[in-house]
Parts: structure tokens; sequence; C-alpha cells
């Protein structure tokens, strides 16, 4: 079992195994904290972020590419007509497109292991450093007293709308609010932003 | 010899340079032999060793530079790792309790108040 220490997955984790006393049975060894199922890190033992595998595809598409603009080079400078200088001018391109393709996978395949090792790095040490998350409490939790707000006098609506609000509501400035009375109230829903 | 050691370590950025030079100076070569002479056929070939081998080595200077921003990245993430690693050998071996009663199976790092 790879311990909590054990980041490199090497067995190196700088402490002893604490034998258990026989004396006491109820003791039980208390399990270190684990790095999850004791996986293989690879940004841990790799030097670079690129595989053997993409170092060689990479190297085979910009070879590919780079001998055949050579080869296109070479074949369109023995010809003397435009005309015949046609096909490798489109054998230069292609290769091109070859040479990009393998800039292209070896900056890809780079990116996407800094990505995985950065996830990984995430993984452990959220598993090392559990947190225990604490909703914030919902606004609906926390009742508001329209009963004390009608006595205050403090609820107010435009005639005509249906929606009541705080006197101080933003969504009242400028407007021609009126007090709302205990009759009233029942025809008009509370506003979303001041009686929420 | 300081500028030899800042080359072995950052041998990508330096070859990322290098390739930058080489590109432009093949790109001058390519512009220089397709304005000696004024007949198309004799242009194309400047144009495919001069013209594109020069964007290749401008696309290889770039890719290198960007490859040694990902092994900075990389490194700095093994640095991390060691440092988390290390604050844990520190909290472990500041931990005097490696046994517990029958139940207390909860991992050393769960049960550290100071953790929040």
């Amino acid at each position: 079992m790879m311990s909590a220490l054990d980041l490199r997955g090497d067995g190196a984790t700088g402490t002893a195994e604490v034998p258990r006393p026989d004396a006491d049975p109820g003791l039980v060894p208390a399990p270190p904290a684990r790095l999850g199922p004791a996986p293989q890190r690879r940004y841990l033992t790799a030097s670079s972020p690129w595989r053997v595998g993409h170092v060689v595809r990479a190297a085979v598409l910009v070879g590919l590419g780079l001998v055949g603009t050579l080869a296109c080079y070479y074949g369109s400078s023995r010809e003397v007509l435009l005309a015949d200088q046609v096909g490798w001018i489109l054998g230069a391109l292609a290769s091109a497109a070859l040479f990009c393709l393998g800039m292209t996978f070896y900056l890809t395949a780079g990116f996407r292991e800094v990505r995985r090792a950065a996830r990984e790095l995430t993984d452990d040490v959220s598993s090392l450093y559990p947190r225990s998350v604490t909703a914030a409490p919902s606004r609906a939790d926390e009742a508001i007293d329209l009963t004390s707000l009608l006595d205050a006098d403090e609820l107010v609506a435009v005639p005509g709308m249906t929606r009541v609000h705080r006197r101080g509501c933003p969504l009242m400035r400028g407007k021609n609010a009126e007090p709302v009375g205990v009759a009233e109230i029942v025809n008009h829903v509370p506003c979303g932003v001041c009686l929420a | 010899v300081e500028f030899l050691r800042f080359a072995r370590l950052q041998w990508d950025r330096v070859g990322a340079v290098l390739a930058l030079v080489v590109g432009f100076v093949v790109l001058l070569l390519g512009y220089a032999g397709t304005s000696d002479t004024e007949f198309v056929a004799e242009q194309v070939p400047y144009l495919i060793s001069g013209g594109l081998m020069g964007l290749f080595f401008v696309a290889i200077a770039a890719v290198l530079w960007i490859s040694a921003d990902q092994r900075d990245e990389w490194r700095e993430l093994r640095n991390l790792a060691d440092a988390v690693r290390q604050e844990q050998l520190a909290r472990q071996e500041a931990a005097s309790v490696p046994w517990s009663r029958t139940g207390a199976d909860q991992p050393i790092a769960q049960t550290d108040d100071r953790l929040g």
C-alpha cells in the first residue's frame, strides 16, 4: 500500500512502520492518509511532459515534411516550365501540411500531458487535505416577515402593477409608488429583488 | 562559461532563438534568389527552398519556445508535489499518535482541525 507520503510511489516515505502492541488488542493502527488507489503519477517521475511515442510520431511527421519539401525543391529546380513545376509546388504544400501536423501534434500532446498532470496534482492535494464544504444558507431559509413590514408601512407598489416592494427598493426609483394596505397585498407578488 | 551553462539549462529557448535567426536568414536568401531572376520557373525553387524552409524554421522556433514554457510548467508541478510531500512528512513526524483506539479509522489528514 502506498502511504500518503509516498507521492512518488517509490515506497520512500521517510517513516517507519510502528509495530502493533500485543498487550492491548483494542489498539489498531490508524491508517495513514492515502492518495487514492496508489496511482503512478507520471508527473512525479517523468522529466518532460512528452512520452517517447509523442516525440517519435511528431518527429516522423516533421521529418516527412522536411524531406518532402527538399525533394520538391530538387524536383522543381530541374524543371524549366512552370506548368511542369505545379506538381512539385503542390507536393511542397502537402509536405508543409505534414510538417505543421507534426508540430501541432507535439504541442497538443505537451499541453494535454501538462493539463493531466495539473489535474492529478489537484486530485492528490485534495485527497491529502480534505475540506468540508458547508453550503451557504439559502435565502429561502430567511423568511421575510411581510406582516411586520406591512405594519411598519414599509411595503409599496405602483398602482396597476402586480409586485410589492420595500420602500427603498431600487426598482421603485423614480416611480410613483404608494403604500400597500392589508386589503391590497393579497393581490401582489413579493419583489424578486428586495423581498426575495 | 556562464552562457554555456545557460544554454545547457535552457537549450530549447536557445534553440528557438537560433531557429528564428536561421529562418529569417533563409527567408532573406530566398528573397534574394527570387529577386535575381525574372522567370517564374526559376523563382519557384527559391519559393520552396527559401520561403517554405524559412517558414519551417520560424515555426520550429515558435514550437521550441512554447515547449520550453510547457517544460517549465511541468517542473513547477513537480516542485509543488515535492512541497506537498515535504509538508506531509513534517505533519506525520509531528503527529504523536500513530495508534488509535478501535474505530478511529479516519486518515490523519481528515482529523487535523487546522485544515479546516
